[in-house]
């Protein structure tokens, strides 16, 4: 499992990550992850974070109205320039997705820090399955509009009592994957990503509303 | 909390969620245990997932956005808003009715938000309403104003049609082939009014055709699309909500998503894709699962299947060819080769709906030809990129290319390079057959070098392809010479470690493997990355297999370490290892190899692959050389089947195919099947190579040796002769090739008689055996000189010359290793005997 993101940690995280990941060989750090490797993971979150901080904030100073962050494309292009290749390495997928959405995560965060977007009253990050169209792919884009801050404040208290289901909203949140897909990289059954998520969804409904 | 604690509370909130919402608090109540604490936040829990139970992650919305029943009685115009047909992030779709002037009128408004606008856009818009009122036609929605709000936000508003949209009215009314093209001719005919008047729709789609109650189809939205995507890219304008999308990836044409000029062509694609659409019942390009790059990557790279293959319900259940030809030609990418005008396109329905044959069937194979090459040419623009701008994403470069005026000029420059080559040739000679793809890359290349206004590294790519595609049809000597003429000194490392790699896969073709170790040994000792130093292990593995060295070509292969490879180089490192056991003789293992990678390959790609194709071919062959015929068919089979769903029945791969087929024939002894098959095979690779490529060459060599199976001696002669003169010229005399060309019509010589000639033949082969001893090694060398001896008995029956013969003969006998080399002995042994000569030590 990926190192927990207290708040402390985070700025540490952040502040040591400022080492070009140019040596670093992606697709070998991916693969001592996946056959358990754990010292991989916390140096996959120091190759990845940097990247995709400067392809994010690339992509808002290109765009200063949007307002959301796709984030497939940006996991994508963070990868194609880690692993110098241009797709991403369909086994290591997931895994990679996992990394790219704490690094998503710090990012938002980061971000909204910078700018100093107030702590709360922004919107819940759910949506009604029916305001979704039929015929659309699931989306996979972060809204800015979202009060991620609260979101971010939840998950920490969360991840102090049951880190593997806040591992799993945050794979949710930030990182586009599917119940399959979470379920391979957490190494937990469908069934229980399923239940995680439904406790994690009212905890966390709960939680925000309590903040309102 | 506590971490128990708050493991227990997830347990009874699973437990309390599992059950009816009626049944829980009578649960609750009987959990005596359970603290007053614990049941409130129970409650709290539960009270949240009732409220939030229906929902899931927040998509794409933007905050700033008014909520959409704000707008519920506000006056725009004449009109008053009653509803919200749609909403999204750039604006809203209302349905109004007009409150002034008496009369009832049902209207649409589109209200775009101001703040994703900018001025120049906005101007635009004010532009786009003036050539608008020109556009009076039947079939269009009319558009009856556009103007501002108050905050600046553009609308337009436009006549309510009340009715489905065109696919699905086809759907639901089951319409059959010929209402169905009635109804899209409709459409054309709006298309092209508003084209006379210079005006591009730019999003035709099932969505902006709807069909209203009288069962007229209207086009919508005419006008909107411009102004927005001039500005925003239709990329960017993509939408979430459906009824609101602006322009839409899935329908948008290639030069949209290239940023390139959009021209009254991307409505012919428009149309092609929804007249694709119409007889399929689904979308030429489906959006499944795909991430916009993706999809992007596939409207601009990927041809669709023709709508015949696709077509399932709600579609047409067989579509004509001819109509496959007439959509596949709307949606071609580069919009100079789709239909001239939508005028064209409806005379073409128009000629298919009575009976005349379309236009559609010509020029499609050079049309092919010229696809290959422009995904080609992408693959070198979008190379040329990544290098210029650092190691960069493809997701962005799109993007970049949009942006950059430098790359849009270079893009510009490619195609403008591959197009006048491709139409150089077919003006010179209007009449003549299709240009081959060997042609084009000639052209291609010889364009390249006469272009002053490449850059060297764009120049270099160009020529490095054009290697590459004579290199894989077989003719190393044009790569070379291709290849030479690139000056590797003005190009990045990056590039260079590319071309290296080519030379050395030309060199190792050529035969030439000293010259290729000099390439690989100071590669080697650089410096890469685990990807880079992989393919360069793996040419130094090549390199030692194709040197005989297969214990030192194993040794590497397994040094290597599979898990840290792309896996497009794990499957190369397999297809290598494979090769090489085969050829230390451990076949079964080097079967099971191409067994793995079929396996692999067909995870990773699907059933329906190229390299799934040539898998399956490698297992043919191998069960096939094995002698397990049943095996070796039924791959066989297989490998034709997806021959015929991959590629043209005119294409090589569709030949190679046809040609193992034709092996397990002839191994059956089935000789006159496998010759129709073999000649199939010919005029395949004859049309796609032309006269005098190496296929060719083998299979005149395989008629050849069919027609002497048949005992047909004279054609057995003319396709010996035929193969041995383009052997000679296109293999080097070190081939093992041309030796063995030369001793099997050396062979068809003695079994007709001619004896002197077949010893001038033997004569230059057995020289080459001095000047390249390593063709000795093989048991055609004995059969050589055995036939020589033959000639000189012939030539002076002397004693002498008798017992050399008789000796030739018993080593040539002892020496046969396989059945085909044992045949050839067999004959000369039958000639020898008829004058006298028996083998003897």
């Amino acid at each position: 499992m990926l190192p927990i993101a207290t708040d402390r940690g985070l700025r540490r995280i952040i502040d040591t990550m400022t080492t070009s990941a140019d040596d670093t060989d992606i697709t070998a750090l991916l693969a001592r992850w996946r056959q358990g490797d754990r010292a991989a993971e916390a140096e996959l979150l120091r190759s990845v974070y940097p990247v995709l901080q400067e392809i994010a904030r690339a992509r808002l100073r290109r765009t200063p109205q949007e307002l959301t962050l796709g984030t497939t494309d940006l996991v994508h292009e963070t990868y194609a320039r880690l692993a110098r290749a241009d797709g991403l390495d369909y086994q290591a997928r997931g895994h990679f997705f996992a990394v790219a959405a704490r690094s998503i995560r710090y990012f938002v965060i980061d971000h909204l820090r910078s700018r100093g977007s107030e702590r709360h009253g922004g919107q819940t990050p759910f949506i009604s399955l029916d305001q979704l169209e039929d015929d659309e792919p699931a989306c996979d884009s972060i809204d800015l509009g979202v009060d991620w801050l609260a979101v971010h404040a939840a998950l920490e208290a969360l991840e102090k009592v049951d880190a593997e289901c806040a591992w799993i909203v945050e794979l949710k949140f930030f990182g586009g994957l599917t119940t399959e897909e979470i379920a391979e990289v957490c190494g937990v059954s469908r069934a229980t990503v399923v239940r995680s998520w439904r406790f994690a969804r009212a905890w966390l409904a709960d939680r925000l509303q309590a903040f309102r | 909390m506590t971490q128990q604690a708050f493991q227990r509370l997830r347990q009874l909130f699973d437990r309390l969620t599992e059950l009816p919402a009626e049944q829980r608090d009578d649960f609750l109540a009987g959990c005596a245990e359970i603290g007053e604490t614990t049941r409130r936040q129970l409650r709290d829990l539960l009270q949240a997932d009732a409220d939030v139970g229906d929902l899931t992650v927040r998509p794409l919305r933007s905050p700033g956005e008014e909520a959409a029943a704000a707008w519920l009685g506000r006056r725009i115009g004449a009109f008053e808003i009653t509803r919200v047909l749609g909403q999204g992030g750039m604006g809203s779709v209302f349905l109004a009715n007009r409150v002034a002037g008496g009369v009832a009128q049902q209207v649409a408004i589109k209200v775009v938000r101001s703040d994703m606008l900018d001025a120049a856009t906005r101007a635009r818009f004010r532009l786009e309403r003036q050539v608008l009122a020109l556009l009076q036609h039947p079939n269009i929605a009319a558009m009856l104003d556009l103007g501002e709000l108050e905050d600046g936000s553009p609308y337009a508003i436009m006549e309510f049609v009340d009715g489905e949209t065109i696919t699905r009215h086809a759907r639901e009314h089951n319409l059959d082939l010929r209402r169905r093209l009635q109804l899209f001719l409709e459409v054309c005919n709006a298309v092209a009014h508003a084209h006379r008047s210079m005006i591009v729709h730019r999003d035709i789609k099932p969505g902006n055709v709807l069909v209203d109650r009288e069962g007229r189809p209207r086009l919508l939205d005419f006008g909107i699309a411009k102004p927005l995507s001039a500005q925003l890219g239709a990329v960017d304008v993509e939408e979430t909500s459906a009824a609101q999308r602006f322009v839409s990836l899935s329908h948008a044409a290639p030069e949209q998503l290239r940023g390139e000029a959009i021209t009254t062509a991307c409505d012919v694609y428009g149309l092609g894709a929804l007249l694709y659409e119409l007889l399929a019942g689904v979308p030429a390009f489906a959006r499944e699962g795909l991430t916009p790059a993706q999809l992007e990557r596939m409207i601009c790279e990927t041809d669709p299947l023709p709508p015949s293959r696709r077509s399932g319900a709600g579609g047409v259940a067989a579509i004509p060819r001819d109509l496959d030809l007439i959509v596949l030609r709307c949606l071609r990418k580069q919009p100079a080769d789709r239909y001239v005008s939508v005028d064209q396109l409806a005379g073409e329905l128009r000629d298919f709906l009575a009976g005349r044959p379309v236009l559609a069937r010509r020029g499609n194979a050079l049309y092919r030809a010229g696809r290959f090459f422009a995904r080609h040419r992408l693959a070198l623009a979008l190379g040329a990129v990544i290098l210029l701008g650092g190691v960069t994403g493809l997701a962005l470069l799109w993007r970049q290319q949009l942006a950059t005026l430098a790359q849009q000029s270079r893009a510009d420059a490619m195609t403008d390079l591959i197009l006048s080559a491709l139409h150089g040739g077919s003006s010179d000679n209007p009449g003549s057959k299709d240009t081959t793809a060997r042609e084009v890359f000639e052209r291609v290349a010889s364009e390249a070098r006469a272009r002053t206004d490449l850059d060297p590294v764009s120049r270099a790519r160009v020529l490095g392809t054009v290697a590459r595609v004579h290199l894989e049809l077989g003719l190393p000597k044009e790569a070379e010479a291709v290849i030479a003429q690139i000056d590797d000194a003005a190009l990045p490392a990056e590039q260079r470690d590319e071309l290296d790699l080519l030379r050395v896969s030309l060199l190792q073709a050529l035969n030439r493997f000293d010259e290729a170790r000099a390439v690989i040994a100071p590669a080697l000792a650089r410096p890469h990355d685990v990807q880079a130093r992989a393919r360069w292990d793996l040419a130094q593995a090549r390199l030692d297999y194709d040197e005989g060295n297969s214990q030192a070509a194993l040794q590497r292969i397994d040094a290597m370490t599979p898990a840290v490879l792309s896996p497009e180089l794990r499957e190369q490192r397999l297809k290598q290892r494979s090769d090489t056991l085969w050829v230390a003789g451990k076949r079964a293992e080097g079967i099971a190899d191409s067994e793995q990678l079929l396996a692999l390959r067909r995870a990773r790609l699907g059933e329906e692959s190229p390299a799934v194709y040539s898998s399956l071919r490698d297992l043919a062959s191998g069960y096939l050389y094995q002698g397990d015929v049943a095996r070796a068919q039924q791959y066989s089979d297989s490998m034709l089947a997806l021959a015929g769903k991959l590629f043209s029945a005119n294409s090589l791969r569709y030949a190679d195919a046809l040609s193992i087929q034709r092996s397990l024939e002839q191994e059956r002894g089935d000789f006159e099947a496998a010759l129709v098959r073999e000649q199939r095979v010919l005029a395949i690779r004859r049309d796609q190579l032309g006269a005098d490529g190496p296929h060719v060459a083998r299979s005149y060599f395989n008629l050849a040796s069919l027609y002497s199976h048949s005992r047909q001696l004279a054609a057995a002669e003319d396709y010996g002769r035929r193969s041995l003169e383009i052997a000679e010229r296109v293999w080097l005399p070190s081939d093992l090739n041309v030796f063995l060309f030369r001793v099997v019509f050396a062979a068809t010589l003695i079994d007709n008689g001619k004896i002197a000639e077949a010893r001038t033949v033997v004569h230059k082969a057995l020289k080459d055996c001095e000047t390249y001893p390593a063709l000795q090694q093989y048991d055609i060398y004995p059969l050589a000189l055995a036939m020589e001896r033959l000639g000189a008995y012939e030539a002076v029956r002397s004693e002498e010359n008798r017992l050399a013969l008789s000796k030739a003969l018993h080593e040539a006998k002892q020496g046969a290793a396989d059945n085909q080399t044992r045949a050839y002995v067999d004959t000369l042994l039958a000639h020898a005997a008829g004058r006298g000569v028996e083998p003897a030590p």
